[in-house]
């Protein structure tokens, strides 16, 4: 391993099993591995020697596979197609097969349905994606879902909805009644109508995996301007549409 | 070879390789996922014993054949995830390679972040290479690329890494450009 680069041999040193004879159970469940490989290679065996025609009953079993498939792809997309086809409001782009339907007062029970006034109106609907920051970093103004860890950090946290304000890294502050993002004021034409100042706070400067959140009613004091920085793993999904009664 | 024979071969290549392969899959997935990984790739190679090669070679086809089930497992748990919503129990952690599930809050943070942002086919050099501690020629015959080819990009790999921790920020911040503020006037 001498012959590594500088580099490369810090990544040598954060090898998650760096020694391969110190596997945890290792022996124990590789006995029982290799018992079950032996049943499931000799029960193909025995298939194909006994079934006189092996490939019908391969066949059949496929056919049924594709067929329940094909039945699950279609209830998904055609769900799909349904809640798209009802939206009222255009929140943002990316919606995908991982949305679904959840009733608002679910999730924003614990600061009522107000933080979020006027965007989202009590008994609305939000559809939501759940895989939209697997693969992709929060952007500002995107509305999300994210986990109220501080009631129960075990099980499951309750979910809020409120609004991306500052992305990691970024420095927030808020004075006369304005947010200001690193020194620059914040348009946010979606306030909730009367618009009511906000309180002032900060600087603040995020860490590199924070984020700052809050609601569309400054009224009502929740997310970040009462927890303060929020960790970007929290989010749980992004609200793709939002159904106001 | 008669089929008996056929299994005794079996049992001496799972007993003398499984460590390495389950070892592997420890490095790329989520450990709940190992067992069906290992179990798979020598499922796999037993249906495929024939075309085994003989030798020092055997056990580098067998992390080719491991890639694949890695990555099979990959596409599977993210086609389950995106159809059941799983993420909302089994959140971000789930996702990320498991490197960075195992170092995450470690000192070298930014260099996980900079390994994660690597291609695909780049990070499994840089991981052959380095954690399976392959030479460069073997992580060839795995890849199925030229002794060459590999050299050359671990060149830029170790170029990319070096310039991705020497501004941190860079990788962690921006999966797009510096943030650049939306939403109307600025």
């Amino acid at each position: 391993m001498n012959d590594l680069a500088p580099i490369l041999m810090r990544v040598a040193a954060i090898n998650p099993v760096p020694d391969e004879n110190d596997l945890p159970a290792s022996a124990i469940v590789g006995a029982a591995l290799l018992t079950s490989i032996e049943e499931r290679t000799r029960t193909m065996q025995t298939q194909q020697s006994q079934t006189k025609r092996p490939d019908e009953r391969i066949k059949r079993r496929r056919g049924v596979v594709i067929a329940m498939a094909t039945f699950a792809v279609v209830v998904v997309v055609g769900a799909s197609i349904a809640f798209i086809g009802s939206q009222t409001s255009d929140v943002g782009p990316g919606a995908t097969d991982a949305t679904e339907v959840v009733l608002v007062e679910d999730v924003v029970t614990r600061l009522g349905p107000q933080s979020m006034a006027d965007t989202i109106q009590p008994g609305a609907e939000l559809l939501v994606d759940r895989s939209a920051y697997v693969t992709r970093s929060p952007e500002r103004l995107d509305i999300v879902l994210y986990a109220d860890v501080r009631v129960s950090d075990t099980g499951t946290a309750p979910e809020l909805v409120t609004r991306v304000i500052g992305l990691p890294g970024e420095t927030i502050e808020s004075r006369e009644g304005k947010v200001y993002v690193n020194d620059r004021s914040l348009d946010e034409p979606y306030l909730m109508n009367p618009q009511v100042p906000m309180s002032p706070f900060g600087p603040i400067t995020l860490g590199v995996d924070e984020l700052w959140l809050m609601g569309d009613n400054r009224q009502v004091f929740g997310d970040s301007g009462l927890r303060g920085p929020i960790a970007v793993s929290l989010l749980r999904a992004k609200v793709v549409e939002i159904l106001n009664p | 070879m008669s089929s008996h024979a056929h299994e005794a071969a079996f049992r001496e290549m799972f007993d003398t390789y499984e460590t390495s392969i389950r070892a592997y899959c420890l490095r790329r997935l989520p450990a709940s996922h190992v067992d069906d990984a290992v179990a798979d790739t020598f499922l796999t190679v037993w249906r495929r014993r024939h075309d085994a090669p003989q030798g020092d070679e055997l056990r580098l086809w067998l992390y080719g054949v491991a890639r694949n089930v890695v990555r099979n497992d990959r596409r599977s748990t993210e086609r389950s995830r995106r159809l059941r919503n799983r993420i909302i129990r089994e959140p971000i952690a789930y996702q990320e390679s498991p490197e960075v599930v195992v170092v995450r809050n470690a000192e070298e943070r930014y260099l996980l972040a900079a390994i994660a942002r690597l291609r695909p086919v780049e990070r499994e050099i840089l991981l052959l290479r380095t954690w399976e501690r392959l030479s460069s020629s073997d992580v060839a015959i795995v890849m199925c690329l030229t002794p060459k080819a590999v050299d050359n990009r671990l060149a830029r790999i170790k170029k990319k890494l070096t310039k991705m921790t020497a501004e941190p920020a860079a990788v962690i911040l921006s999966p797009d450009p510096p943030p650049v503020v939306k939403g109307g006037e600025i």
